[in-house]
């Protein structure tokens, strides 16, 4: 009895030294929102300590060269916590129900945003962003259009820079095999698909290609540009609110031509030309076909295509060559969504924060050119030169080509929290990818409803009805039936569900945004 | 002992269908390793991988050499060895008294602690109550919220029930009290229940990471999965989605292969340490036990 | 401290004298499971006035100013046709899963205790605990890898034996995406149930076989009277808490491998709740869908334990 029970408090103290000694020197500090323990004060020469959500990345060591170089040229010091985009939500939402938010951190939703300014959880950064030069010069005159920031007192800080629109990639390759021109309509698009298809274009003899590459499952932005065509806006999250002609804001599934889109789509999707697996294939098997030559026709961000894949995720030999296809609808015009200021993300200040001056600082310096570059590329010197920083070229230097040890000393990984009108990343894409930026943002000229406020309607059936008009595009595309009968029982359940709501609920905050 | 024709061509049917049901239970994860040496321009054409395409293993040494890895995986063994040394024995030292019929209040006490499976406060008010225990931060929150399970309790229970009562009032008899009987006498013939509950315990703790994610901050109390997690969250979802660099701008390493890395480094280990666990459950060791 | 044990302890239970005398003999049992109480009465009963917030109007980024509204969130929920739906196929899959996924394990640990081979045995252990630790996103992918008719392994095999012709799309069509989420449910989870039975196997006593085998008895007849009985009250236990989570139909799985063509079969009452409520934080609603899971899990699990109390008052869990 007595050995068991010394035998067991033994155990015990064992584990204890063990978690003690797990824990390190870690400081148990068991609030983040008091992590910034103030050097607000008389002596301003103290660094600030800052905490951080950062969301999304790989977890650098604390001492990493980007930070330290960060934290000299601010005054700042920073306490860093990694969470990865699918956990942001769960962890925000415990560290707004305890109060215990960190000093700066970004909101997915103006909703959630404006909650919080109401309940006096966000600090008020008129007076410092007033003296922030970076600030100033990136988001100007825009940032009193952000909701939060309506009346003048500024709340809400967030990226001058907007979205990439997409591109339709075409193989130019692939177009001089099967004697091809660049398509520039939808007819000459579908012709294109279908010697893709057809035609053997990879000349291996065997009937392996497919025209159009698509997958559904995440995102939507293979389809933007035919959408496009016919004069509905979408991105990668789904369609755009339409305006119907009587003043109602309603779903893109209602626009006018949504349906003659969907008969195209139904025209690929019959003649075998697009992914006949466009609605179950993963994400990444879809890129997978487009890096092994299965597909010729992509529509996506070409920074994506013919950037940032390029050459290293391309199997043959020589890798494919690429340029973008401007597909003119039935009215003419090749077009995509207009583009608006992208509130959200929006980066925010805490009000239990004891130093908003510091973390405005902070912010500041991340839109500033340099500070961006230095996120972006990392410290000059030391991970990379410029070899012509007005071309926006440079060479990275040893050991820190290879992406884990850059990204180790923090190069990358705060790149994307705030960033500046022209970030270096659109300033060091290859000339080729440059136009096909330019050229994609041209066409952003399709008129939609932006709806930044927020409405019960959205909060209650928002995220069900988005999932109902995926679901409908699938079904429509793929099926056999009857297309006009299906669509109307569509729209039907979509107005069932919540839709009708939705559409006066849009309507009413659309109208008031003006 | 012989065996009848019928009995031998049973034991042969047998054996072949769990070699089929082997061969469907491990393909997965051999898919997985498989995928994640081989090279991953080869692999992203996707299909079935039975051996390795190109073998290659760039994405291990990219991962591997990402310092932050070895803290959270010391992380992650320390909180699966105090955790279920502590959840094994809290869960032994209450299912105990619990599966005597002599204990009044026993069927109380048995529904209040089922009835925490069915319902249980939420992510908030949990958090709420670490950050009150100030608990946020430290190592012990990984530890000590998910202690124990009912299910857990309820199996462990359960097996102290097939105990024969004889064995335990032999000892009474002696003058044994109850701790003495549920360290000396139930526990050294109860290895089977333990090793399977410690094991669940053990697998439990290894792959959590909601905890992880949300009751820590710094990174040096960062655990595996949540670590591994953001590494290709990052990779996947996010940067590549909208057309930005990933992690392999430089490399050759695709999302795909970094998550099929990701996945055998953290099972690995648990394959090496589980055929050790495997044999308490296996060898009948109990009959003896019981019957002296 | 044992002294005074001994000298307090008659062997049967004092049946007289009240409570406290009870207690007071037998504190030994209860100071062991002060530990264990503790935690669950923190840790688990404490938390549980989260409950309260389905009955209120709560907002996380005020709280302290909900009002009580009574059932206003259940009925806000249950009046919507996309719960109605999720609910209808909540119940369908859950009865699929546990009509086919609970009788597997128990099979399962039969047949492998019925191998002779040691060797052969481990091995197969282990490699039916192995699908467990695959996360679902890519057992997602891998399902395309197999059953997608273009380009997966079921493509490759009807290659091999010269079919050309059309396969059927087991991810994209409404009929079979059910048994697509059953069966690949009970791959992944059977093999841990398989150990609990595994283990409750190797506690049963080896008299009763050598009693067995001395009458006579085959191994089917040892199975049928003395395997299966000792089983019985595991089985009843694991039983319990799968019907208690009947109305968990397994979220982390569909949310990873359903796709826009089956969700009308495919949605649940989880994967409804995660969008419509925690995706704009309207926890009350969110808070709701639990409570009522729980209720239902309830009377489930009560009138589960009912039922088996009646046909044998040993074999009821509580």
């Amino acid at each position: 009895m007595k050995k068991i029970q010394r035998i067991a408090s033994a155990l015990l103290i064992a584990a204890m030294v063990l978690a003690v000694s797990a824990c390190g020197n870690s400081p148990s500090n068991g609030n983040e929102g008091s992590g910034a323990s103030g050097t607000i004060g008389t002596n301003s020469q103290d660094p600030a300590e800052l905490s951080i959500l950062v969301v999304g990345d790989n977890t650098p060591p604390d001492t990493n060269s980007v930070l330290k170089e960060v934290e000299a040229k601010t005054n700042t010091k920073m306490k860093v916590t990694y969470v990865s985009l699918a956990d942001n939500a769960s962890k925000l939402n415990t560290l707004i129900a305890a109060r215990t938010l960190p000093d700066i951190f970004s909101v997915m939703t103006i909703s959630d945003a404006e909650q919080m300014k109401q309940n006096g959880m966000l600090a008020e950064l008129t007076e410092y962003v007033g003296t922030s030069s970076s600030i100033k010069e990136n988001l100007g005159d825009v940032i009193t259009s952000h909701p939060l920031n309506k009346d003048g007192k500024i709340y809400a800080l967030f990226n001058a820079d907007h979205e990439y629109a997409q591109n339709m990639n075409i193989r130019t390759d692939w177009l001089k095999k099967v004697g091809k021109e660049m398509p520039t309509d939808l007819d000459s698009l579908y012709d294109v698909l279908y010697a893709f298809t057809y035609n053997d274009p990879d000349g291996n003899g065997k009937d392996d290609t497919i025209g159009l590459g698509a997958s559904i499952v995440g995102n939507w932005n293979n389809f933007t540009s035919i959408l496009g065509a016919y004069g509905i806006a979408a991105n990668n999250v789904g369609l755009r609110p339409t305006q119907l002609d009587d003043g109602t804001v309603t779903t893109g599934m209602k626009n006018k031509n949504f349906l003659e889109a969907i008969k195209y789509f139904r025209k690929l999707y019959k003649a075998g030309v697009m992914d006949p697996d466009f609605a179950a294939i993963p994400t990444m098997d879809s890129f997978g076909k487009l890096w092994n030559g299965k597909v010729g026709a992509f529509d996506f961000q070409c920074p994506g295509p013919t950037n940032n894949w390029m050459p290293s995720r391309y199997t043959e030999n020589p890798v494919p060559t690429f340029d973008f296809a401007e597909i003119k609808g039935p009215s003419g015009v090749a077009a995509q969504g207009k583009l608006y200021p992208s509130y959200t993300p929006t980066v925010v200040v805490s009000s239990q924060c004891k130093d908003s001056a510091a973390a405005v600082r902070l912010l500041d310096f991340f839109v500033s050119e340099d500070g961006n570059a230095l996120l972006r590329l990392g410290v000059e010197g030391t991970h990379f030169n410029w070899l012509d920083k007005q071309a926006g070229t440079y060479e990275i230097i040893k050991p820190y080509d290879d992406s884990t040890t850059s990204r180790n000393d923090g190069v990358y990984v705060y790149s994307e929290f705030l960033k500046p009108k022209i970030t270096t990343e659109r300033r060091t894409l290859n000339e080729l990818t440059k136009r096909g930026v330019a050229m994609a943002d041209d066409m952003c000229t399709i008129e939609w409803p932006f709806i930044y406020t927020s409405f019960d309607a959205d909060i209650n059936y928002g995220a069900n009805l988005k999932n109902i008009e995926k679901e409908v595009f699938c079904q429509l595309v793929s099926s056999k039936g009857d297309l006009e009968k299906e669509y109307k029982e569509a729209i039907a359940r979509w107005e069932s569900e919540g839709g009708k709501e939705w559409e006066k609920g849009a309507t009413e905050a659309y109208n008031s945004q003006k | 002992m012989k065996k009848t024709r019928a009995e031998k061509a049973g034991m042969i049917i047998n054996g072949l269908l769990l070699l089929l049901i082997t061969f469907i239970t491990i393909y997965p994860f051999w898919h997985v390793l498989m995928y994640s040496i081989s090279n991953s321009q080869a692999a992203s054409s996707g299909g079935l991988f039975f051996i390795p395409r190109e073998l290659d293993l760039l994405g291990y040494r990219m991962v591997l050499k990402q310092p932050q890895l070895y803290i959270a995986y010391w992380n992650t063994i320390a909180r699966t060895g105090v955790g279920t040394l502590i959840s094994v024995i809290l869960t032994a030292m209450l299912a105990y008294p619990l599966s005597l019929p002599r204990l009044r209040g026993r069927r109380f006490l048995c529904i209040a602690i089922f009835f925490t499976m069915l319902f249980n406060g939420g992510m908030i008010p949990t958090y709420i109550l670490i950050n009150d225990l100030h608990m946020i931060d430290t190592f012990w929150a990984l530890v000590l919220p998910n202690a124990m399970t009912a299910y857990n309790l309820f199996i462990m229970r359960n097996y102290f029930q097939s105990i024969p009562a004889s064995l335990e009032e032999s000892a009474r008899i002696d003058g044994a009290n109850p701790i003495t009987i549920l360290f000396r006498i139930v526990i050294p013939i109860s290895t089977p229940t333990l090793a399977a509950v410690g094991m669940f315990y053990g697998v439990t703790n290894w792959n959590a990471y909601l905890d992880g994610v949300l009751y820590i901050n710094s990174n040096s109390l960062q655990i595996l999965q949540v670590y591994l997690r953001n590494l290709f969250s990052s990779a996947g979802s996010g940067a590549v989605l909208s057309g930005v660099q990933g992690i392999s701008e430089t490399s050759k390493v695709t999302e795909e292969t970094l998550k099929m890395v990701t996945i055998s480094i953290s099972v690995i280990p648990i394959l090496v340490i589980y055929p050790y666990i495997q044999k308490y459950y296996t060898t009948g060791i109990t009959t003896g036990a019981v019957k002296g | 401290m044992s002294m005074q044990v001994k000298k307090v302890k008659p062997l049967d239970i004092p049946k007289k004298g009240g409570f406290l005398s009870y207690v007071k003999s037998e504190y030994m049992l209860y100071l062991l499971m002060v530990p264990g109480l503790l935690y669950f009465i923190i840790f688990k009963y404490i938390p549980m006035y989260g409950v309260s917030i389905a009955f209120q109007n709560y907002n996380i980024f005020n709280p302290e100013n909900s009002t009580w509204i009574g059932f206003d969130n259940f009925s806000k929920l249950i009046s919507q046709v996309g719960f109605q739906r999720a609910l209808y196929n909540n119940i369908i899959i859950s009865i699929q899963k546990l009509i086919i996924g609970f009788p597997i394990p128990i099979i399962l640990s039969l047949m492998i205790n019925e191998i002779n081979s040691r060797y052969y045995k481990k091995f197969v252990q282990t490699s039916v605990i192995l699908p467990n630790f695959v996360s679902w996103v890519v057992i997602n992918g891998l399902m395309f890898a197999l059953f997608s008719p273009s380009m997966g392994g079921i493509r490759e095999i009807a290659n091999i034996i010269g079919y050309a012709g059309d396969l059927p799309n087991l991810l994209t069509d409404k009929d079979s995406f059910q048994a697509v989420i059953v069966w690949s449910h009970v791959w992944k989870n059977a093999g841990m149930g398989t150990i609990v039975y595994l283990a409750a196997l190797m506690g049963i006593d080896g008299q009763l076989y050598e009693a067995a085998v001395m009458d006579g008895a085959g191994r089917w007849r040892q199975l049928i009277h003395i395997t299966l009985p000792c089983l019985k009250s595991t089985i009843i236990v694991l039983l319990m808490f799968r019907v208690g989570e009947v109305m968990y139909a397994g979220f982390d799985q569909i949310f990873a491998i359903t796709n826009p063509m089956v969700n009308s079969v495919a949605d649940i009452i989880d994967t409804f709740v995660y969008r419509v409520g925690l995706e704009n934080k309207q926890f009350a609603l969110a808070t709701a869908a639990g409570l009522f899971q729980s209720v239902i899990g309830l009377m489930l699990v009560l009138i589960t334990n009912a039922i088996a109390k009646k046909t044998d008052p040993e074999s009821s869990m509580i």
